[in-house]
């Protein structure tokens, strides 16, 4: 039994990283992963076409309540889910709440060898409705996405690199979008972890035109670079739970700022 | 008396075909109940910011060049991009400009133009509804226009009132940057002089609201669709004690929400307001 729970405990510690940030993270057969996650995020300026500051004349705020989880199926598939709700407030636009698209995947391990792995995760974009301004596209979509992570030690603790790129495309509009994130990771302590992340939305512009205005979140054609810092902490075993904070370092048609993240997760 | 005169006439052509008449009527000939139409070179011909169609949209409902207020707006919009957002409204002069809740317009004034209210949306907002302005300003517009019309024809002058309104095109220079949804109408009305709000919800609630006022009310509400105006805040009373018609964008839309207004009213008037409105489309 303590051998199962040292198991387990290790593997946790292996996918801490991609299971907060849903990148390389793989189940054992029916094992359930589930993530609450509360973000903020809040700005009063964008980036232009040129990729120029500008004031936006409006206070934007918005704060999503994301679930996410995972449901192993083979030693080499996993499956998971996302669905996020929002609300937002702008100074001048007024409210609007309501879900972002949904998403569905499925992950699979090509190779575990070593210390390092590669895999391949593809996503379907379900539209949870209409278009809405600043909280979705309204858009069937997919994408398609190679991972690659490594574990090793330094100065005996425990690092981790991890990869993603792949490319996003949607149905009519919005464009379409190389999607990549890096993440490194380090263990300062056996039962915390701090990792830092920098994701790109790179837009290729591909998109049909839409009479979208909105240059703060989800302008059809964008591109963002975005940069999370996140301290984990394990609860037990089973659970965790981790703060973090993140801010738009560059972008095209999108809006700067950032905001403060927090995760709760259980694993069965 | 007056009042059974307009049930009578109110009896003898079906609600359909007169709300009907009316619309057409409005939708015609609306611009006829505008000051003047005499169209001068300058409102005939399309400004370059403005695209040709739209121009022609909104053509019969632009303030006159012969109005008193268009040379003021004319220096207050040509010496700044005031609509930029809420800031440059209020360097422009323009009072407590702040959007509204649902519909995210801002209704203000301005102290160069006493006796008018503004009604718009600044370049920084997005589309309400992802409509242009311009069509809520001709909306609105014909909705005066048909209101006007109506209490005119069932002889409601004493009891009820509707600005006249006008869309105004805002030069296109200065214009902001392309970033912005670059806004090109606002819309100008009379002010009504209205009470405060505790005035106008104390007034519903007295002795002022009969059954004759609520009898003519319902009328004017049914037979044009307006859906939105029973409500204290969109009839409000003015200071010479009629009944203004502020909120004149949603008409010829069924049913009404005549139950709105309900809770404004005394016990008595409840009772009759519900028995009216029971029949209601």
């Amino acid at each position: 039994m303590n051998g199962l729970i040292v198991y387990l405990y290790g593997m946790l510690l292996f996918l801490l990283p991609g299971t907060l940030l849903g990148l390389a993270s793989f189940q054992e057969p029916w094992g359930f992963l589930f993530c609450g996650d509360y973000k903020t995020y809040q700005t009063d300026h964008f980036w232009n076409k040129h990729g120029k500051k500008m004031p936006a004349h409006n206070d934007f705020k918005k704060k999503t309540i994301e679930a996410y989880s995972e449901l192993g199926l083979t030693c080499r598939d996993t499956l998971f889910a996302k669905a996020k709700y929002d609300t937002i407030e702008e100074s001048l636009n007024g409210n609007t709440r309501g879900f972002e698209d949904f998403i569905l995947g499925w992950r699979n391990l090509i190779q575990l060898k070593g210390c390092t792995l590669y895999g391949f995760e593809s996503k379907l974009i379900l539209p949870a409705g209409g278009t809405k301004h600043s909280l979705r596209y309204g858009r069937w979509g997919g994408q398609c996405s190679f991972i690659a992570a490594n574990y090793f030690t330094i100065y005996e603790r425990n690092v981790i690199i991890d990869f993603l790129a792949g490319y996003r495309c949607y149905y009519g509009f919005p464009s379409g979008q190389i999607r990549s994130h890096l993440t490194l990771a380090y263990d300062p302590s056996p039962r915390t972890q701090v990792l830092a992340t920098a994701h790109l939305e790179y837009g290729v512009f591909n998109g049909k035109t839409h009479a979208d205005h909105n240059m703060i979140c989800f302008n059809p054609n964008y591109r963002l670079l975005k940069i999370e810092l996140q301290a984990v902490f394990c609860l037990s075993a089973f659970s965790y739970a981790s703060v973090g904070y993140y801010w738009h370092a560059w972008g095209v048609n999108v809006g700067t700022g950032g905001g403060f993240f927090a995760t709760a997760a259980v694993q069965f | 008396m007056l009042f059974q005169m307009c049930k009578e006439r109110h009896r003898q052509t079906p609600i359909k075909l007169r709300t009907i008449v009316v619309i057409v009527a409005v939708l015609l000939f609306g611009n006829f109940f505008s000051e003047t139409h005499v169209l001068s070179a300058y409102e005939a011909k399309a400004p370059a910011h403005i695209k040709k169609p739209i121009w022609k949209s909104v053509l019969p409902y632009l303030l006159p060049e012969t109005h008193p207020a268009k040379p003021k707006l004319d220096a207050i919009f040509s010496s700044q991009r005031a609509l930029l957002n809420l800031k440059t409204l209020e360097k422009a002069g323009f009072r407590n400009p702040k959007p509204r809740k649902y519909t995210h317009l801002i209704v203000t004034s301005h102290p160069d133009l006493e006796g008018y209210v503004i009604k718009l949306y600044v370049d920084a907002q997005r589309y309400y509804k992802d409509t242009p302005e311009w069509k809520y300003w001709i909306l609105r517009i014909q909705g005066a226009h048909a209101i006007e019309h109506e209490i005119q024809r069932r002889g409601l002058q004493e009891y009820f009132k509707v600005p006249k309104k006008w869309i105004y095109a805002v030069p296109g220079k200065p214009q902001p940057s392309e970033e912005y949804l670059t806004k090109n109408f606002i819309l100008i009305e009379e002010d009504m002089d209205l009470c405060t709000s505790k005035m106008n919800h104390s007034l519903w609630k007295g002795s002022t609201t009969d059954k004759e006022l609520l009898q003519s009310l319902y009328s004017l509400l049914e037979d044009l669709g307006l859906k939105d105006c029973a409500k204290p805040d969109n009839v409000p009373f003015s200071i010479d004690g009629k009944i203004a018609f502020i909120d004149t964008q949603t008409w010829g839309e069924w049913p009404v929400l005549y139950e709105k207004l309900t809770p404004f009213l005394s016990k008595e008037m409840k009772a009759h307001w519900k028995k009216l409105t029971k029949g209601a489309r």
